[in-house]
């Protein structure tokens, strides 16, 4: 076949510029797809969100494994989605915060909490303090709003919030809105969770630095005394319902961010990030989830890593307790699988974006963010990547 | 007349008792040509060479006798001078390589019988430093410009190429599933061959060479300059990949993920180098990380002038704990720890390498030739600290050895270390020393090492070798040289080099040497079980017992 011969110099200048288009594109895609590392071995689908456009923020799924409660940010709503058939049940407005909100359903599913989320935390050494709502779950009626707290959660049968502010720890009637109870936690900091049985209450505190200048284990390293009493912290478990000191865990954490217990009240994780003055200069956003087994007051020396750029990561356990999932980044975003028991990781997920994946419409995911939720079957997962989701077969 | 005789009796005894034995010549062979490369195949293997650029002999081990020998252009005949030739003993294959700008030649000799294996010229810029031997898979790593090819060892078929790992294969380890993970480098002198470099650790899957993952690493994962050792670590171990280079980066075996990194930057800059040195490094200035049950202990030089020793947990890079700041040390060479308490030896011995210039005249003519040097040379100030293993405060700390020190080490349990003019036992724990023994009755000058041997403590000085106890430091036996450093070890048997290329094996049982006086510029190489020294020297090769 003979090619046309072109005698209009306009057109050939258009056919000039068309193939210039083109090899600028096609060498870029080279490149790109070059320098990807690519995974081997993944099986993984990625779909929309009944042509959702916004860039997904966070999601978890519903107690009863039915729906999928997804957050987004630039302050667009929130969605309620039937993972299974892949349908929007309902769209709210609410969590109008411009980086979005981390989602967490209560655990009966009739509640969600919405806590505010930025894009970069310009004072990552000082108390977090941020907005938090509480929404029915069915209607997306706004129950209560908190502007400036450090933490707030749900309590375990939906009567109470209970917030994190200051030194004071209180109680919310969510029925009245109303305060109905406080104490005061002496040099708290960012960090509350209570227990699913409703026994515990822990809360993160600096630590005592008159405590540990008179403790013979730690006076003798003036260096070490110094981080500890400026950078390091602690968690001290109280009883929910009398307020009473159950025992402080013995065992310094960096800032602790968050505070979350297993489903059976026998683990308590606790994520913390150092103080910026004890990051390491080769990995200076490395924070980690470390495990408290709270029946026996002990700090294990299970401690997941994660390297986090902007915010704080998503980690969850499975439904069965085997597997734990935690976001973190390496050149790319990515989410790694553990086996609960050993600590050995098993599988990992780069949600890298590749270029020849791309759809028409698709946002990227560069931004270092990334939740997922792990489905009944605990073989798999849902990942946010951009304004998609992917289905990561991570078992075959 | 009688004080004058006794005089003279003393004397002559005197003489005679350092008069030493030579090392008994098991024969001496002269080749029919120079020797420009050498090398020495295991007793068990019962073969070596010696080469010229033009010419190679191999002669068997225990005769001198030669097995074959044969011009290179009889074997390849695109091959009449060498440019470099580089044995692999594993594979029994000698690569030999002829360089013309963009035309260079690579032929594969077999070694037991000279028979061409294979020759190419699709290979370029190929040297020792970019030809790895594979002996799992008894293949070689090519690592060229573009790509990175695998090849088998005995036919140059190429078993696959890839072009995602830059630079060459270094320190790997090769796992029994049929997976090796490997770090690259950039040698010395290669850097404009690999442009566009970049720190990579991958895990290749070894039958078809697709990398399953690959990660980045920090620092410069560099070869000593005489030994060739690589000056860092790698290790899998319960899934997870530990790289010890300036501290420890690790990896997770099965998926690739950065887990964490214990890493500092440093560059020792604490010893000057040699006159007419043409290369020089200082290694082993710094501890290697230390790994007790999940703690791993990293001594983190942040700079010149501050150090700290850091606790972390193995399997996250948890920082648990940070000492107090160790005080004016330039090096700190050793770090171990025993029961509770970590020992810091802060300055002391420190390994120096270094390829030199020298040159002899002889009749008014000048000769020039390298000299591949492998020494120690003692960093200050000096001390010893210790430090409690549970929250890193200072344990103790000896003003003792502030004068000097050579190494410390540990025996069953215990603490020797020696000061350079002293020999000491400390009790780790409390810091107290339990014994202090001058070593000037031995005879060798100055310490310049000591190490264990047989529950006993060997010490190099330096003029020779001296054996003390462990139980009161007694001096047990003690053997007075001339002025030199350890060449090399096998057993019982020390081999001691001079400046000049003499050379003494020791035996550390008596303390008792034998001796050789070799010619300037000779090469000498202690047999693998320590029996024999072969010694290349222009045209000669001598098999010497060194008992």
């Amino acid at each position: 076949m003979s090619s046309p011969v072109i005698t209009d110099p306009i057109k050939t200048l258009h056919l000039l510029k068309k193939s210039f288009v083109l090899i600028i594109f096609f060498g870029f895609t080279l490149i790109t797809y070059h320098g990807v590392s690519q995974q081997i071995d993944v099986e993984y689908e990625k779909f929309q969100v009944d042509g959702i456009q916004n860039h997904f923020s966070w999601i978890d799924l519903s107690p009863d494994n039915q729906t999928l409660a997804i957050s987004s940010t630039q302050s667009y709503p929130l969605y309620l989605f039937d993972w299974q058939k892949r349908e929007l049940i309902n769209t709210f407005e609410a969590g109008d915060w411009f980086a979005g909100p981390r989602i967490k359903y209560s655990l009966s599913g009739k509640l969600l909490l919405l806590q505010q989320l930025y894009y970069l935390d310009f004072a990552p050494n000082k108390d977090r303090e941020v907005n938090f709502e509480i929404l029915d779950a069915q209607t997306g009626k706004k129950i209560i709003t908190f502007q400036n707290y450090h933490d707030a959660v749900i309590s375990p049968d939906d009567k109470y919030a209970i917030t994190l502010s200051g030194n004071e720890v209180s109680f919310w009637n969510l029925n009245t809105q109303e305060k109905e109870g406080s104490f005061e936690v002496p040099e708290a900091t960012n960090a509350i969770a209570i227990s699913p049985d409703g026994k515990y209450l822990a809360i993160s505190h600096k630590t005592d630095a008159r405590e540990l200048k008179s403790d013979p284990r730690y006076k003798n390293n003036k260096k070490n005394l110094d981080i500890l009493i400026d950078y390091k912290q602690q968690i001290t478990l109280f009883d929910a319902k009398t307020f009473e000191k159950l025992f402080t865990v013995d065992e310094f954490y960096d800032i602790v961010y968050r505070l979350i217990f297993s489903k059976d009240s026998q683990y308590l994780f606790c994520h913390s990030v150092p103080n910026t003055k004890l990051q390491k200069k080769s990995n200076p956003k490395e924070g980690y989830v470390s495990v408290i087994d709270v029946a026996n007051k002990n700090p294990l020396r299970m401690i997941f890593p994660t390297i986090t750029y902007y915010f704080e990561p998503d980690f969850k356990l499975s439904s069965d307790m085997k597997l734990f999932a935690i976001s973190s980044f390496n050149k790319y975003t990515e989410v790694h699988i553990y086996d609960f028991e050993t600590g050995q990781m098993l599988y990992r997920f780069q949600v890298s974006f590749r270029i020849i994946d791309k759809e028409k419409g698709e946002r990227l995911s560069l931004d270092a963010r990334v939740s997922f939720a792990f489905l009944p079957d605990n073989k798999s997962m849902i990942i946010t990547s951009g304004n998609r989701l992917v289905l990561w077969k991570f078992e075959k | 007349m009688k004080k004058q005789m006794f005089t003279l009796i003393a004397t002559t005894s005197l003489l005679f008792s350092y008069a030493q034995e030579e090392m008994p010549l098991v024969w001496e062979q002269k080749m029919e040509h120079k020797i420009e490369y050498n090398g020495t195949g295991t007793e068990e293997r019962g073969y070596s060479y010696a080469a010229s650029a033009k010419e190679i002999t191999f002669f068997d081990n225990n005769t001198g006798q030669t097995k074959w020998t044969a011009a290179f252009k009889e074997i390849v005949p695109k091959l009449s001078k060498i440019d470099e030739l580089i044995p692999f003993w594993e594979s029994n294959i000698l690569f030999l390589f002829d360089r013309k700008m963009g035309k260079d030649q690579m032929a594969c000799v077999d070694m037991e019988s000279g028979k061409l294996l294979w020759s190419t010229d699709k290979y370029q810029d190929v040297s020792d430093d970019n030809l790895v031997y594979i002996p799992e898979d008894d293949a070689f790593a090519i690592s060229l410009k573009t790509m990175l090819v695998y090849i088998k060892a005995r036919t140059g078929e190429e078993k696959w190429s890839t072009s995602k790992f830059k630079g060459v294969v270094g320190k790997y380890v090769y796992m029994s599933d049929g997976y090796m993970v490997a770090v690259n480098f950039v040698p010395g002198g290669l850097g404009a061959l690999f442009t566009g470099f970049k720190n990579q650790i991958a895990k290749f899957n070894m039958s078809n060479g697709d990398i399953v993952w690959e990660n980045t690493y920090i620092g410069r994962a560099e070869r000593k300059i005489v030994s060739r050792d690589f000056i860092y670590d790698l290790d899998v171990e319960n899934n997870k990949v530990f790289l010890r280079l300036n501290g420890i980066q690790v990896y997770d075996y099965n998926t690739g993920a950065n887990l964490y990194s214990a890493a500092f930057d440093f560059t020792p800059d604490i010893i000057g180098k040699p006159i007419n040195a043409k290369k020089f490094g200082v290694y082993g200035a710094v501890a290697d990380p230390v790994v007790i049950d999940q703690d791993l202990y990293v001594l983190d030089m942040m700079n010149k002038r501050t150090q700290y020793i850091k606790k972390y947990d193995l399997n996250s890079g948890k920082l648990l704990w940070t000492s107090p700041e160790i005080k004016e040390a330039k090096a700190i060479p050793h770090m171990m720890v025993e029961g509770d308490k970590i020992i810091l030896q802060i300055g002391g011995a420190v390994e120096c390498q270094a390829v030199i210039k020298k040159e002899y005249t002889v009749n008014n003519v000048t000769y020039y030739y390298w000299v591949y040097k492998i020494y120690y040379k003692n960093v200050k100030p000096c001390g010893v600290q210790a430090f409690n293993t549970k929250d890193g405060s200072l344990a103790w700390d000896s003003e003792r050895f502030r004068k000097g020190i050579t190494n410390g080490i540990m025996i069953d349990n215990q603490y020797y270390i020696c000061s350079g003019t002293a020999l000491y036992k400390m009790d780790a724990n409390t810091g107290n020393e339990m014994y202090e023994v001058p070593i000037s009755n031995a005879g060798v000058g100055n310490a310049t090492l000591i190490f264990p041997y047989q529950n006993k403590i060997a010490m190099f000085g330096e003029k020779g070798v001296a054996i003390y106890n462990t139980e009161k430091g007694e001096l047990m036996c003690s053997g007075k040289y001339k002025t030199s450093d350890v060449a090399d070890m096998f057993d019982n048997i020390v081999i001691m080099e001079t400046d000049n290329d003499d050379i003494a094996a020791f035996d550390l049982n008596t303390c008792k040497y034998l001796q050789f006086n070799a010619k300037k510029g000779a090469i000498s190489d202690l047999s693998t079980d320590g029996q024999y020294v072969y010694v290349y020297e222009n045209k000669v090769v001598s098999k010497l017992k060194t008992k």
